[in-house]
Parts: structure tokens; sequence; C-alpha cells
């Protein structure tokens, strides 16, 4: 088997993997097609320092990552700025809809903007655990900090967007906000 | 303030649903899951969160355009070695 057909059988899986972490990482498809062509060809070329047996997903993200910072990132449009004491508390039982039926009303496009929304930090997390379902360990060495550092982004990022959809339920309705008392 | 039990109910909770938790620490999660319906509450919060995060992710694909140039990169790069 030519090192060409391992890199195939190995890599090619993860297209759609890395196409939707482009994607929200740069914002836009044209640029996330880009960003997994400019992967491919780094893996490819780099193919044989991968290790046998060890996680080629989690190998291709760190690529795709590197190239996004490298040559993406300064093209992307500004972050959206957060404050961080705005940052809600879970809903509790006197919250409307406590149990987050409201998730399931929300249309992707509603959903994926909002994350689209988080600044980078948070966001990149996100994608990789919560939407790819990349062990902290991987998401740690992939982004070059402690797992202490992606458990905390990622607290933080699922809070932000849990705020920023719940709101947006309120604002069209599909939930009733809490009465204010007079 | 929640009461502490509570605070570590929700901290464990992403260990607890990724079952990473030693068998006693499980159990005792359970058990609190059972009897708090604060945090049982919580939790379904949480999976309806993250199973419509999935739902959104997996909706996205690859563009079949995309597949095909990667595999024609691949067979040029491959003649050229």
């Amino acid at each position: 088997m030519t090192a060409a057909a391992v890199f195939e059988d190995e890599a090619l899986p993860h297209l759609d993997t890395l196409y939707r972490v482009a994607l929200r990482l740069t914002g836009e498809p044209a640029a996330a097609e880009d960003l997994v062509q400019d992967t491919m060809l780094r893996a490819l070329r780099a193919w044989s320092s991968f290790r046998p047996g060890s996680n080629a997903r989690a190998w291709l993200v760190t690529i795709l990552r590197n190239q996004f910072i490298n040559g993406w990132r300064s093209r992307k449009r500004a972050p959206t700025g957060i404050d961080m004491d705005s940052i809600p508390e879970p809903p509790d039982l006197k919250d409307p809809d406590p149990e987050g039926r409201f998730f399931n009303e929300l249309v992707d496009e509603e959903v994926l903007q909002a994350v689209d929304e988080l600044p980078d930090e948070f966001r990149e997390v996100l994608v990789l655990s919560d939407m790819e379902g990349l062990p902290y360990a991987d998401i740690a060495e992939s982004l070059g900090i402690p797992v202490g550092t992606v458990k905390s982004r990622l607290f933080r990022a699922r809070r932000i967007l849990q705020g920023r959809l719940r709101r947006y339920a309120e604002s069209t309705g599909l939930i009733t906000p809490p009465e204010t008392p007079e | 303030m929640l009461p502490s039990e509570c605070e570590t109910a929700l901290q464990q909770l992403d260990a607890y649903r990724r079952g990473e938790l030693p068998p006693d620490e499980m159990q005792s999660m359970r058990d609190h899951l059972e009897a708090c319906r604060r945090c049982f509450s919580y939790k379904k919060h949480e999976e309806a969160f993250l199973d419509r995060l999935v739902t959104a992710a997996r909706n996205a694909r690859c563009p079949e355009e995309l597949r095909s140039t990667v595999y024609q990169m691949i067979a040029k790069e491959s003649r050229g070695n």
C-alpha cells in the first residue's frame, strides 16, 4: 500500500469534521473550503510525521488550526466582544422552560450563528468538544493549552451560548421571559 | 447560593455524562439526581443544549466538489513523488 493510499484511508474519513471546524473558524464556506484544501495538502506532505495508531482526526484538526492561525485568522471578521461579568447563571426551576426544550425549536442557522459570534478561544473548544466530540486531552494538545483550561473555556462558552440562545428564544416568543416584579 | 452537594453535582455533570467518574461517585450522582429536582432539571437542560449543538453540526457536510478536489490533489501529489 502506498503512502498516499494509507493517507486516503486514514485522513479522508475526517473531511466532514475538518470542513465543519473550518466553517466555524472562518465563518464562510469559501474560506472553509480553501482552509481544508490547505490543511490536506500540508497533512499529506507531513504524513511521515504521523504516528500510526494515534488519533488522525486530532492530528488533522491540529494542522487545520495552525493553518488558520498562521494564514487565516487575520482575514477573519473582528471577534464579538464578551462582557465576562454578564455570563448568565444556569437556569433554575423558576425560569421558563428550565429543561431547555426551546433548544429544539431553534433552527440550525440560529444556533450556528450564535456559535460563530463566540470569541475565538471559546468557539474553538466548544466546536471541538461539543460539536465534534474530541476528547479533552486531544483538544488540549491541539490548542496547546492545559486540560483544565479546556474545561474552564468550555464551561464559559456553554454559558455564553446558552444565554444568547435563551434571549433569542425570548425575543422571538419561543419562551416567555420571567415576569419582573413591579 | 447553591447547596454544596448541588455545586459538586454541577461541577461533575460533564464527567458523569461521559461515564468518567469512579463507580462510587457515579452512584452518588445518580442518587443526587433522583433526589434533587433542580439538578435533574439542569441535567436535562444541558442534554437538550448539547444534543441541539450536535444536530446543528452534523447537518453540515463537506461539499462533494471539495471532496473531489482533495482526491485529485492527493493523486497529483503522489504522482509527483
